[in-house]
């Protein structure tokens, strides 16, 4: 295993409350996999990513509990030093804005090349010429001459091309991908999408793709992690999740994207109801209140996360087993 | 960058010809006249011949339009004319006192930039703590301390504890930097720490802004030490909006400085402005005016010059 989320919990200290954003998530990355974290804004998906990069906003963020294993340490007992060389060495990040992730002051060539300098110990000359590769390698023309412009002279689907070479440009194990496709236009959404793909085979580096369409990875990722209200509610493969769905909240996903597998038999309904306030979680399933499925239970019961079928294929529903696509019709 | 230059440059000269033109009718359009002034004080009884004649010697009866020629073409040739209440050439009697003012603001802002911005990037890295309210209380009682007082404490200590004056007569810096810089650190530093103040703050809240952008957490996420991310990711971008107020405060330090130039018994332009108005002395209270529009603007040229080196978002516009 590449990388064990166990049992991590991260909160934010507001002045409405404890936001639990993260509460006692696990999952985790073998070596070379595409991990999809998938679910609506603000159910944690991006504060779990910062959880493991150990960038949450202190002092109101704070990880309460849990353990980040990666490659069997755990990043969380890390000094902050230790933490620094595994941050774009290790594990590299890329940021939803490729307007606003980049320096607005700084040129291409300087960012590009900061993180080998200091990671790698290479002279600038060398870390120039690797820069250059990089830029060539994610379809970028005329590297030399891009090195010394400015962020605001690129595209948006440019300057997230550069920010996946910059998250390459040490080698790391594993890629932090956070909705980077989601500012873009819905062509180059798919571009930037092949690339990541491509690179991470060719390279054999593993990803966690967030996003908020289960449309888009399901195409992209081996297996996807389901978040709801700062929770693990589904998980399993691509495959399986995708034709086979156990919990009513990636139903209500499904339905909410476009199929490109199948005509359309029905319109496109995003889920009713809001997430739920995260200061004030319910003791039951926090779902319930937009379920279609509840029964008398779930309001008072959380269930936890479990096989239904085979053991690759987890969900956190009283009535997974009953939930399906092939059963919707009958109710 | 060129043509962003030069478009600068050439900007400056509608600018200077509005200044002239302004201060020259309001000057005319305040009530009272340099040349009743002088011949009707408390007891005066001159006569209404000797008024005109005086005003004639002064060209206060040509028209308007006609002075302002006269003292336009002058100002072409660098020419500032004569004080009316003096009656010596002006540009003489500006030169050592431009020059002192001038070193006078200089140092003062490079003491107010020495304190602000390390004070400022503390307080925000720091922010909240121990250290930010001592870097609040420190800029709080910068404002509330006038710098005259703080310089009149200083020549109290020197005194006091050092039996040490510092030297009571101007000597330029090039004659003596020794001598130069004994007497004119003491009101330096008093004015810079003044004007450190605001540019603490200023520091601080940019700062403070700056660090909670998305590409400093791109650049924590890369790897990078802390003090890399402050010193190539933070502080440069953080520098522009402290860079204006800094330009802000040093055209006023030029001309503002009256009574700390009598403290320290400078003979700068502060006194020189009171003086002027004070008299009505039309032609130097114009020389006056124009030389500190002139800093002003040369200031505002340079601070937009560093934007732009600063901003490649404004130097590719
Ligand atoms: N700095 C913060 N301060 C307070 N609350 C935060 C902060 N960052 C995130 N949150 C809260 O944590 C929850 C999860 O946020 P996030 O992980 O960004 O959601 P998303 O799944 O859209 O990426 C949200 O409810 C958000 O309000
Ligand atoms: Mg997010």
């Amino acid at each position: 295993m590449l990388l064990e989320v166990e049992h991590l919990s991260t909160e934010f200290a507001t002045r409405g409350g404890v936001v639990r954003a993260v509460d006692d998530v696990s999952w985790d990355v073998k070596e070379g996999e595409t991990v999809a974290l998938v679910g609506e804004s603000g159910c944690g998906k991006s504060v779990t990513a910062l959880s493991i990069m150990r960038l949450v906003a202190a002092p109101a963020g704070r990880i309460t509990a849990g353990r980040v294993l990666f490659k069997g340490r755990d990043l969380l007992a890390l000094s902050e030093e230790e933490m620094r060389r595994v941050r774009g060495r290790e594990i590299a990040m890329i940021f939803q804005e490729p307007m606003t992730s980049l320096n607005p002051v700084l040129t291409i060539g300087r960012q590009m090349t900061e993180g080998a300098e200091i990671h790698l110990g290479l002279a600038p000359p060398a870390s120039r010429d690797r820069a250059i590769e990089l830029l060539a390698m994610v379809g970028i023309p005329d590297p030399g001459r891009r090195l010394r412009q400015y962020p605001h002279q690129f595209s948006g689907g440019m300057r997230q091309r550069m920010m996946i070479a910059m998250a390459l440009a040490c080698r790391p194990a594993l890629i932090l991908a956070d909705e980077p496709t989601t500012a873009l236009d819905v062509t180059i959404q798919a571009q930037i999408l092949e690339l990541m793909k491509d690179l991470s085979r060719r390279f054999g580096v593993a990803m966690v793709v967030i996003t908020h369409n289960l449309g888009v990875v399901a195409r992209y990722a081996d297996r996807v992690n389901v978040m709801y209200a700062g929770k693990v509610v589904e998980r399993g493969t691509a495959r399986k999740l995708y034709r086979n769905p156990r919990h009513p909240y990636t139903l209500g996903l499904l339905r909410s994207v476009p199929r490109l597998d199948e005509p359309r038999r029905e319109r496109l309904a995003p889920i009713e109801g809001q997430p739920p306030d995260l200061t004030r979680l319910p003791a039951g399933c926090a779902f319930t209140p937009r379920c279609a499925w509840r029964v008398t239970r779930c309001p008072v019961d959380r269930p936890a996360l479990a096989p239904v079928g085979d053991g690759e294929h987890l969900s956190a529903c009283w009535e997974a087993v009953h939930v399906g696509r092939e059963r919707e019709a009958v109710r | 960058m060129t043509s962003f230059v030069v478009k600068r440059l050439l900007l400056m000269i509608p600018t200077l010809i509005s200044v002239a033109v302004l201060v020259f009718f309001l000057m005319r359009i305040v009530p009272g006249d340099i040349v009743a002034l002088r011949f009707q004080g408390e007891s005066s009884f001159a006569s209404k011949e000797s008024l005109a004649i005086e005003r004639q010697r002064l060209g206060l009866d040509q028209p308007i339009w006609k002075q302002f020629l006269v003292w336009g073409g002058g100002l072409l040739r660098g020419d500032f004319g004569t004080s009316m209440w003096t009656g010596a050439p002006i540009t003489e009697e500006l030169r050592l006192r431009f020059a002192l003012s001038l070193q006078v603001a200089v140092m003062s802002t490079i003491i107010a930039v020495l304190i602000a911005i390390p004070l400022g990037v503390l307080a925000a890295l720091r922010q909240d703590t121990w250290v930010d309210y001592a870097v609040r209380i420190a800029s709080i009682a910068g404002l509330a301390t006038p710098s005259f007082w703080l310089g009149i404490l200083f020549i109290l200590f020197l005194l006091v504890v050092f039996h040490w004056l510092p030297p009571m007569v101007y000597t330029p810096f090039w004659v003596s930097p020794v001598q130069n810089l004994a007497q004119l650190i003491w009101p330096a530093l008093a004015v810079g720490y003044r004007y450190s103040a605001v540019a603490t703050r200023m520091t601080r809240s940019a700062m403070l802004e700056v660090l909670r952008e998305d590409y400093i957490r791109t650049a924590r996420a890369k790897g990078l030490w802390q003090q890399l991310i402050l010193s190539r990711h933070a502080l440069k971008n953080a520098m522009l909006p402290v860079l204006t107020i800094i330009a802000l405060e040093f055209a006023f330090l030029l001309g503002g400085l009256v009574v700390t130039e009598q403290v320290f018994n400078l003979n700068g332009l502060g006194q020189l402005f009171v003086d002027a108005v004070a008299h009505r002395d039309y032609t130097l209270i114009q020389a006056l005016v124009m030389l500190v529009a002139f800093v002003f603007i040369m200031v505002n040229f340079f601070v937009d010059l560093a934007y732009a080196l600063i901003d490649p978002r404004i130097r590719y516009r």
